[in-house]
């Protein structure tokens, strides 16, 4: 057969089909934006965003405060850049807790097939609900606090990670070289954590930057009916809410961040596009 | 003789279709069907089957890769069914495999180096330099460069990742290899290079070997004796001489004369069989050979032949060679 | 041998500037069975692929190929789809992902028959189960209606050669077609594409890596390495005395049924990537006989004697 075949061309290295990619460029400089907004935040920011001041209620936009100030006169812009902070981590927690509970308990299901049909039933249950609604929920029972926002997060999106986690181990155990591991003696644990795992890390990456997306949304809605965490404490979701009074008033109150979620959602949902595409086999072109 | 591998009444039998929540697998495929075979230090035993007829399954029940249902397995004399899961590793360590498909046995992701140490690893074996040097010494024996352990395996060819998994068979200086269609999968010109390396290798360290193969002139080059499977049954063994010379069971007659040869001065009287190889989910009764054999009679359907001895060291399971009643 | 069939000429593919095949030429006469031998990498597929400009997007093909009187590189492309399944037909390897796995194999076999012959439905199942019986598959009537799934390997490989066979045409590509079956299957199977070819008399290019399956089927060989044909000879004379060492070392690295049992000849190295190719002969850098001019110029494929050649300076006349 052909096991010899010099390889035609050797394939281009991911950073390079990555830094190709238009659209996953152009998102990684959106949502890089925004992450150096957030971590930059007490230098950049023009004012206090926790600062009232009642002689300027619902201002409009200008040369003080430029993107206008809210009902209790606090600069928007200056509320959106720490904002963004809060949004991120709380995202970023999101996708850290999901990351780890889906991988362990998608790699257990797809691993121990003995486990498979209990867990993945469990998580079929979990998903039969609206994602938001669950959240909601959750949420509505743990009482509002940034911890809590994580948690009902977290619980609602691990069932999805935990399904393409184990889709990715199913195939990756089938590999000879999983074979291989355990012919040597390898036990569970180092086959999991040496083969398994960083061979089906690729596919979980690329719905962890689509969970991030959605846990930012998510987020905001959570804040925007009030079971997100608590004001003053900014976060996009807050500023909005805090708006949607004074919409006919004072627009931009809801228009900013609103804005400065939709760029963050669309950077991480090219980045993920990108990363799709970079790491999709079936896009590599076979020449034989 | 002190077999280094006796193993008995091998079965395995597997589930056709996975079953569901709530339904049974009503069938199983029978792979491996009560299977008797023995290795002794630095010996060669073949097997020999087309697709299906259980070959890999077997040599996979005997490292346990796959819990076979019934059978003992002695290895140097202790019953590998038996040992608990922590004696059996380090049995491992004496056992180890090489693998048909040189793409997919290697991960990926890993350096040549950190795949040939990893049963090193495994069974903590030496410190990380001493490890290093090893895995050094062993890409050398196997006719790479020290410094490919650095690089990973997609950048090397087919035969190069196979003397890569040989190197990483070889690590814990194992004295039986299960050699899985060690050369199918690569190009004449690379297999010679292979099935030598595996020769000397065998010569230098007392290897057993057990080598799977469909290609019976490969494996008249590397056997000292040879077990012909067929539908998850040893149909004839005998030991390699005998058996090309004069092939007993009909099935490894038309096995042989199936093979084409370049520049074979040999008659081109080929036996060719008709029809498929029956499913092992609903094997034929009798002999499971009957259905293809052009000298099947009554009693084919009715008994099934038991592998019986002929000659020294020679076995065939045939009503035509060893009548019933007769042995 | 008149007016051969299938005439090649200076064909060349590259990919990028990866040279996959490099100026080879071959004639086929008409009921011809050649055999072209090469190991991965020879590029003997790229030139089956060729013959019928199915080489895949950034291949850029140059060279002449003329078939019965049509120049195949000129021709329009919907005169070349005609070509293709009526004149030339062309089985692979492997038989599973060649068959539509939704439609039954009768459609796939009827398909042919009414896109090129023009039948109707009644008319095509009809000639289908007769193209099914050709090929000798056990109760063709039932197997008509099976989806390929159904079948085994060699049956399914069968069904691929019914379609080819469907429009009778005069040459047959048949890539490694028995490459992925069992030895007795792939006895049964080769004993069936001689026979049809006796019967039907088309001339067939037999592509594959196995020099046993080309001693037993072949009139004609065609060796090929790294993109370049190497030797060319009846298919007797070549296992006789191969003039090529590339050739002669294929023979000596292969295990043997019968005779003493001596140790391999193993050929040393690999074959170059196409994009590292060495500026003289190919091989060289394998060859236990290779000299100076070896690595300083590639040596033409000259004739030796009236129906042999071979690329290579040490060769005698």
């Amino acid at each position: 057969m052909t096991a010899e075949a010099p390889a035609i061309a050797a394939p281009t290295p991911l950073w390079r089909r990555l830094l190709n990619h238009r659209s996953f460029m152009f998102g990684l400089t959106l949502f890089g934006s925004v992450v150096l907004v957030a971590l930059l935040a007490d230098l950049i920011a023009p004012h206090d965003p926790l600062k009232n001041n009642f002689r300027y209620r619902l201002g409009e936009p200008n040369d003080i405060h430029w993107l206008g100030t809210d009902r209790a006169g606090r600069d928007v812009l200056s509320r959106i850049i720490h904002g963004s902070q809060v949004s991120l981590r709380i995202g970023l927690m999101v996708v850290v807790v999901t990351a780890v509970f889906g991988a362990v308990i998608g790699g257990l299901a797809g691993y121990f097939r003995k486990l498979d049909n209990v867990i993945m039933r469990v998580m079929d249950a979990m998903m039969a609900f609206p994602g938001i609604l669950l959240a909601i929920a959750i949420a509505a029972v743990l009482g509002p606090s940034e911890f809590n926002a994580v948690l009902a997060l977290a619980i609602t999106y691990t069932p999805r990670t935990a399904r393409v986690a184990r889709a990715a181990v199913l195939v990756v155990r089938e590999m000879p070289y999983v074979e291989a591991a355990r012919a040597v003696g390898a036990g569970h644990m180092r086959i999991l954590l040496t083969h398994v795992l960083p061979n089906g890390l690729t596919p979980l990456i690329v719905q962890l930057s689509y969970i991030f997306a959605i846990a930012i949304l998510a987020e905001a809605v959570l804040s925007f009916i009030g079971v997100g965490p608590p004001p003053p404490l900014a976060t996009f979701g807050n500023i909005i809410a805090d708006g949607r009074d004074y919409i006919q008033e004072a627009p931009w109150i809801c228009l900013y961040p609103g804005l400065a979620i939709a760029i963050t959602v669309l950077g991480l949902n090219l980045i993920g596009d990108g990363l799709r595409d970079a790491l999709d086999p079936r896009m590599k072109v076979d020449l034989r | 003789m002190s077999a280094l591998l006796q193993a008995t009444g091998l079965v395995k039998h597997f589930p056709a279709g996975k079953p569901g929540l709530f339904e049974r697998a009503p069938q199983v495929v029978r792979a491996v069907d009560g299977v008797d075979l023995s290795v002794a230090p630095g010996e060669t035993l073949a097997l020999v089957g087309e697709s299906g007829c259980g070959k890999s399954t077997t040599g996979r029940l005997i490292l346990r890769l796959i819990e076979p249902d019934a059978g003992t397995i002695l290895f140097q004399g202790r019953d590998l069914r038996r040992e608990p899961p922590a004696r059996l590793r380090e049995l491992r360590r004496d056992m180890q495999i090489i693998f048909q498909d040189p793409f997919g046995s290697l991960d990926p992701r890993m350096t040549v180096g950190r795949i040939v140490a990893e049963p090193l690893v495994v069974h903590g074996v030496g410190t990380t330099a001493e490890r290093a040097r090893r895995v050094a010494q062993l890409l050398e024996r196997v006719g790479l460069a020290p410094a490919h352990a650095a690089r990973h395996p997609h950048e090397f060819s087919g035969g190069q990742r196979q003397r890569i998994g040989i190197a990483r068979a070889l690590a814990l200086d194992p004295k039986l290899i299960v050699c899985d269609e060690p050369v199918s999968a690569l190009d004449v010109s690379i297999q010679a290079q292979v099935l030598n390396l595996m020769l000397d290798l065998q010569r230098e360290r007392g290897l057993g070997y057990i080598f799977i193969s469909h290609n019976l002139a490969v494996v008249r080059y590397m056997a000292n004796r040879i077990a012909v499977m067929y539908l998850g049954k040893i149909v004839e063994e005998a030991a390699r001489d005998d058996l090309f010379a004069a092939p007993q069971h009909p099935y490894t007659k038309a096995l042989l004369s199936a093979v084409p040869e370049p520049g074979s001065a040999r008659a081109k009287q080929r036996i060719v069989l008709t029809g498929d190889v029956p499913s092992a989910i609903d094997p034929p009764s009798g002999c499971r050979f009957r259905t293809r054999c052009p000298h099947a009679t009554e009693t084919c359907a009715r008994l099934e032949p038991a592998l019986t001895p002929v000659a020294d060291g020679r076995n065939v399971a045939c009503h035509l060679v060893t009548p019933p009643g007769h042995a | 041998m008149s007016q051969p069939l299938l005439s090649v000429r200076n064909l060349s593919v590259a990919f990028g500037r990866s040279k996959v095949v490099e100026d080879i030429s071959f004639d086929l006469g008409a009921g011809e069975i050649l055999g072209v031998v090469g190991e991965s990498g020879s590029g003997k597929s790229i030139t089956a692929l060729s013959i019928l400009r199915l080489v895949p997007a950034p291949g850029r093909v140059s060279g002449a190929i003329s078939f019965a009187g049509a120049d195949l590189m000129a021709l329009p492309e919907p005169e070349m789809r005609a070509i293709r399944g009526r004149d030339i037909a062309m089985i692979f390897q492997e038989p599973m992902t060649s068959l539509n796995p939704v439609f039954t194999c009768g459609d796939q076999v009827m398909e042919a028959l009414i896109h090129h012959r023009g039948l109707d439905r009644t008319g095509a199942r009809a000639e289908a189960l007769k193209l099914l019986k050709l090929v000798e598959i056990p109760s063709a009537e039932r197997r008509l209606d099976d989806y390929p799934h159904q079948l085994s390997g060699g049956m399914r490989q069968r069904v691929m050669i019914a379609m080819a066979l469907a429009c009778r045409p005069k040459l047959l590509l048949a890539d490694e077609p028995t490459t992925a079956l069992d030895a007795t299957i792939q006895a049964q199977i080769l004993d069936l594409l001689r026979g049809l070819q006796r019967e039907l008399g088309m001339a067939v290019v037999l592509i594959t890596h196995d020099l046993g399956v080309v001693a037993e089927v072949a009139h004609r060989v065609l060796v090929m390495y790294a993109g370049k044909v190497v030797e060319t000879a009846p298919s007797d004379a070549i296992f006789a005395r191969p003039f090529h060492p590339y050739t002669e070392g294929l023979l000596a690295s292969i295990p043997r049924l019968e005779g003493p049992i001596s140790r391999l000849d193993a050929i040393p190295g690999q074959v170059p990537p196409p994009d590292a190719m060495p500026a003289g002969c190919r091989f060289a850098p394998r060859c236990r006989y290779a000299a100076e001019p070896c690595r300083a110029a590639p040596p033409p494929l000259a004739p030796r004697g009236p129906d042999r050649a071979a690329a290579c300076i040490r060769t005698p006349a």
